[in-house]
Order: structure tokens, then C-alpha cells, then sequence
């Protein structure tokens, strides 16, 4: 009888105890929940609002796709042809109604591929990312969340953080959203229809695109300018593929850079202008998960590309049982 | 087909049935792991997604399987009395309702994100309208269903092991092949 609860108890304990371990929720260990709670404590809870890149336009287009990347990947996405895409231009931050500084442009974007296949990116106009590991990331965040001194002492602490935020800070500047450069900032592995596997990187660069400065009119200059520039006409970028070489071009650490003499290939025109209400609808409801990959492009090694999945993830199950936030307009009454 | 002829003491469920009961207590188990694991990974979170749509798939054709087996072919006699009777049977037909809803809720809540069902290697169906309300709503009930169910299971275990162990009424034996 003794020996029987004994067992009981042991089962239960064990069971319950060790499901609420693996989840994470006893002890420090790193979670999604863990960046989206540091997102709300230090920079604001917005019902309704995706917890970061909060602030946003959405654009709808396509890619017209020249061929050329098929020969690193077997993805329709590279096949001579148009694909339907949707996106949004955002800034970093969890303020939806954050004044425009002229930096921290974003660009997510939805492929619709042949057979229900989605690509979907999340692109921010910065040559390298923060920090080559989620731990590394999570405490440079909480370091600026405390101050200036704290934030100059783990950057003097993380050489790795430290270096790479000389290289955003050398990286070339645009304060439009239309001139900015966006960067895949992880790289991915491209299979091509004979198997092979290329680490690629890839950029949306502006397609001669000369808007000119925006005046820097109220709080919304930026996404001002932009609304009424995708309303005047459609904004043209090149997709960019940027193929590494293996085992010499690190794919694990989105903060090193490499080497601006690798072959790159010109995959296409990427188009984008005004979205409809419909579009703009779909476009927030959507999570620009950058995991979420057609056949024929696959994660890489890298640690914060895996990070990035269950973080927005977290993002999006929070936003999802509240309030959808009103689709932004900007740019209407200027 | 049924084994109603066998004295009470040695009554033990069918083969398939017994098959079904042990490979669906090593899927549940995985899907419990992985899923307390999705939440609490970081690093590892897409490897563990693929591998927790997978066994899910496996369980929803588990669960099928299960319950038509389970209509099909009668299950032995309970040797429980009174209200202990009452909470086995009700704790069984809990279970059989949360694996078949799991999966379902599941699936639903992937489709509901828009995003393609694709399942080791696989393409299905959508089998919910692409919205993020629907989304928020399957997803939390994806939660408190797997919370249910790791109730339903630990108290599962517990009370068998109970029986077999403090009280030594055989009735593991009837979940046993015969030896």
C-alpha cells in the first residue's frame, strides 16, 4: 500500500515537474518569452501590436524573378517567372506611435510561390546583426535598457557585440525607406536541383531608385514619405543573392561579414507599391517568420536565425488573443 | 474476437489493442516532451516543430485507429467497484477525447497562421480559415489541452501503478501479453 503511493507520488511529481522544466518556466533559462517579456518591460506594452518592428506600412507587389538564381537553388521562387509578394516597411521598436529618427528601416517580406509555397523574410537595413548568439543578444538588450554605462560595459565585456556595432555604425546610411538597403543579416543554405548547398546571404537593394531626403515634417516624416511615394508609383529593389564559400564564410555568426568580392547573383526585380485594405489586413495579421522557407533554401547553422522562430512566434500567440491593432495609414493629409 | 470467455482475475485487452495502448503511450509521452520543449527552447525550436508536427500526425492516425478498435472490439470487464469505476471510465473516455482533439486543434491552429501544412516533407490541407483570431484562440486551446491531458496521464500511471504496486489487483497485467 505505502510502496503504491510512494510509486503514485513519484509519477506525478516527476510528470508534472518535469513538463513545467522543459517548458522553461523554472529557472533562467532563455525562452521566446523571455525577449518578448524584456520587449515589454522596457519599451512598452502595445495591445494589439506585433512586440517589435511595431510601427509599419504595408506594400504589396511581386518579384519579377530573371532565372539567374536557379543555379544555386531549385526554389520556384528562382525559376524565370512573377510571383506575387506582400510586405512591410517597419522600424525597430515596440512603440507604434514612436517619432521617425531616420535610421532602424526594416522590410518584411511574403513570397506566394507556386503549389500554396510561401517564402517569408525579415530584412532590416544594417550590414551585420547585433550579436552572434541569442544569449549575447538578450544581454545587450537588457544593457540598454539600463543605461549608456551599462551598455559600455557589456560592449567592453562582448567584443563580438562591441565589433559588430562598429560595423553597423560604419554601414551606409539612408533616411528613407525607399534608399535603404535591406539584408537578410542570417545566411541560409541554398539546394540546387543537383543537390548542391551554397550558404547564401541576400540584400534588396534600391533598383536606381533617387527619392531624394524626405523633409522631415512631424513625427511620421518617414513612413509619411513613403506612403506617398508608393502611391505616386511603384518602388523598385534588386534582390541580391551573395554566395559564401563553405567551410571558409562563417554561416554561424550573423555579425562577421563576408568577403565583398564573393559572386553574387542578380536573382530579380523586386516590385512594390500601394496594398489595399484587404492586403494591409493580411499583411499585419501575418508573422514574418524568416524560418519559414520554400524547398530548395534551408536553415543554416546559424543561432540566431533558430532564435528568431520561436521569438516571433511568441510575439505573434500573445498579439493573436488581443485586439488586432488598426491598420496604420500615413501620409494622407499632407 | 473478444476475450469475455476469460475468467475475470486474467482478463486481459486484445492484441491490437494492447499495441495501440503502448505505441500511443510512447507518441503522447514524445509529444509531451516536445511540446513542453517547444516552449522552452530557443536554438532548437525549428527542429523541434518538424519533429512535433510529425509525431502529431502519428498520434491523430493513432487516436483513429484506437477508437475503432475500441468500438469494434469489447474491452474486458472492469474489476473496479463503485465510484472507482466510475472515475476510470470517465478518466478513459477524457483521454480519448483530448488525444483525438489535440492534433485536430493542432493542425487547425497551423493552418489558422496561414502558413503552408507541411509535415515531414508533406503537404495537407489547411483545415481552418487563415486568421489571427482563430489562431489566438486554438493556440491557448492547444495549451490547456496538453496540460489536460498531462493530468489525465500522470493521474493515469499513478493510479495503475498504485493498484499494481500497493494493492497488487494484477492490473497492469490486463494492459500485458500473456506470458
Amino acid at each position: 500500500m505505502f510502496v503504491g503511493l510512494v510509486a503514485a507520488g513519484a509519477v506525478t511529481v516527476t510528470g508534472l515537474g518535469g513538463f513545467l522544466a522543459l517548458e522553461g518556466r523554472v529557472g533562467s533559462r532563455l525562452t521566446g518569452r523571455s525577449f518578448i517579456d524584456l520587449f515589454e518591460s522596457t519599451g512598452g506594452k502595445f495591445v494589439g501590436y506585433r512586440r517589435n518592428h511595431a510601427k509599419a506600412l504595408a506594400v504589396s507587389g511581386r518579384f519579377e524573378s530573371n532565372g539567374a538564381g536557379a543555379q544555386v537553388s531549385s526554389a520556384s521562387v528562382f525559376a524565370k517567372g512573377v510571383y506575387p509578394v506582400v510586405g512591410r516597411f517597419s522600424v525597430g521598436g515596440q512603440n507604434p506611435h514612436q517619432p521617425d529618427t531616420g535610421s532602424g528601416q526594416a522590410l518584411a517580406l511574403e513570397f506566394s510561390l507556386p503549389g500554396g509555397e510561401q517564402w517569408r523574410t525579415a530584412m532590416a537595413a544594417a550590414p551585420v546583426f547585433m550579436a552572434p548568439t541569442p544569449e549575447m543578444f538578450f544581454g545587450l538588450l537588457s544593457a540598454r535598457s539600463s543605461g549608456k554605462d551599462a551598455t559600455a560595459a557589456f560592449l567592453r565585456d562582448n567584443p563580438p557585440a562591441a565589433a559588430a556595432q562598429k560595423r553597423i555604425e560604419a554601414g551606409p546610411k539612408a533616411s528613407s525607406f525607399a534608399e535603404a538597403s535591406y539584408s537578410s543579416l542570417n545566411a541560409f543554405i541554398f539546394v540546387s536541383k543537383d543537390g548542391a548547398r551554397t550558404p547564401v546571404r541576400w540584400r534588396v537593394v534600391p533598383d536606381g531608385t533617387t527619392a531624394g531626403a524626405p523633409a522631415k515634417n512631424g513625427p511620421n516624416w518617414m513612413f509619411d514619405a513613403l506612403a506617398q511615394r508608393v502611391r505616386r508609383g511603384e518602388l523598385r529593389y534588386r534582390l541580391l543573392l551573395q554566395l559564401g564559400v563553405p567551410g571558409q564564410d562563417p554561416t554561424n555568426d550573423p555579425t562577421l561579414p563576408w568577403p565583398s568580392d564573393r559572386t553574387q547573383i542578380d536573382a530579380g526585380t523586386l516590385v512594390l507599391g500601394h496594398a489595399i485594405p484587404q492586403e494591409q489586413e493580411h499583411i499585419r495579421d501575418t508573422n514574418f517568420d524568416p524560418t519559414l522557407l520554400p524547398k530548395g533554401i534551408e536553415l543554416s547553422d546559424d543561432p540566431i536565425l533558430a532564435a528568431r522562430a520561436p521569438i516571433y512566434a511568441e510575439s505573434f500567440r500573445r498579439r493573436a488573443r488581443e485586439t488586432p491593432a488598426p491598420v496604420e495609414q500615413f501620409g494622407q493629409d499632407i | 474476437m473478444t476475450e469475455t470467455t476469460v475468467s475475470t482475475v486474467d482478463e486481459r485487452f486484445g492484441l491490437a489493442a494492447q499495441l495501440l495502448h503502448w505505441l500511443m503511450a510512447v507518441a503522447i509521452v514524445s509529444m509531451l516532451v516536445l511540446g513542453a520543449l517547444l516552449v522552452g527552447s530557443l536554438g532548437d525550436y525549428p527542429m523541434v516543430l518538424a519533429w512535433h508536427k510529425a509525431i502529431g500526425v502519428l498520434v491523430l492516425v493513432l487516436a483513429l485507429l484506437r477508437i475503432g478498435n475500441r468500438i469494434w472490439h469489447k474491452p474486458p470487464s472492469l474489476s473496479l467497484a463503485g465510484p472507482e469505476r466510475f472515475i476510470a471510465a470517465g478518466s478513459e473516455l477524457a483521454m480519448y477525447t483530448l488525444f483525438l482533439a489535440q492534433p485536430v486543434i493542432g493542425w487547425a491552429l497551423v493552418s489558422a497562421s496561414g502558413v503552408p501544412v507541411e509535415i515531414a516533407g508533406l503537404r495537407l490541407p489547411s483545415i481552418a480559415p487563415t486568421s489571427v483570431e482563430w489562431y489566438g484562440l486554438l493556440r491557448e486551446a492547444h495549451a490547456w489541452v496538453a496540460y489536460a491531458l498531462l493530468a489525465c496521464i500522470v493521474a493515469h500511471v499513478s493510479a495503475v501503478l498504485f493498484h499494481t504496486i500497493g494493492l497488487r489487483d494484477k492490473l497492469l497485467a490486463r494492459m500485458l501479453p500473456r506470458h
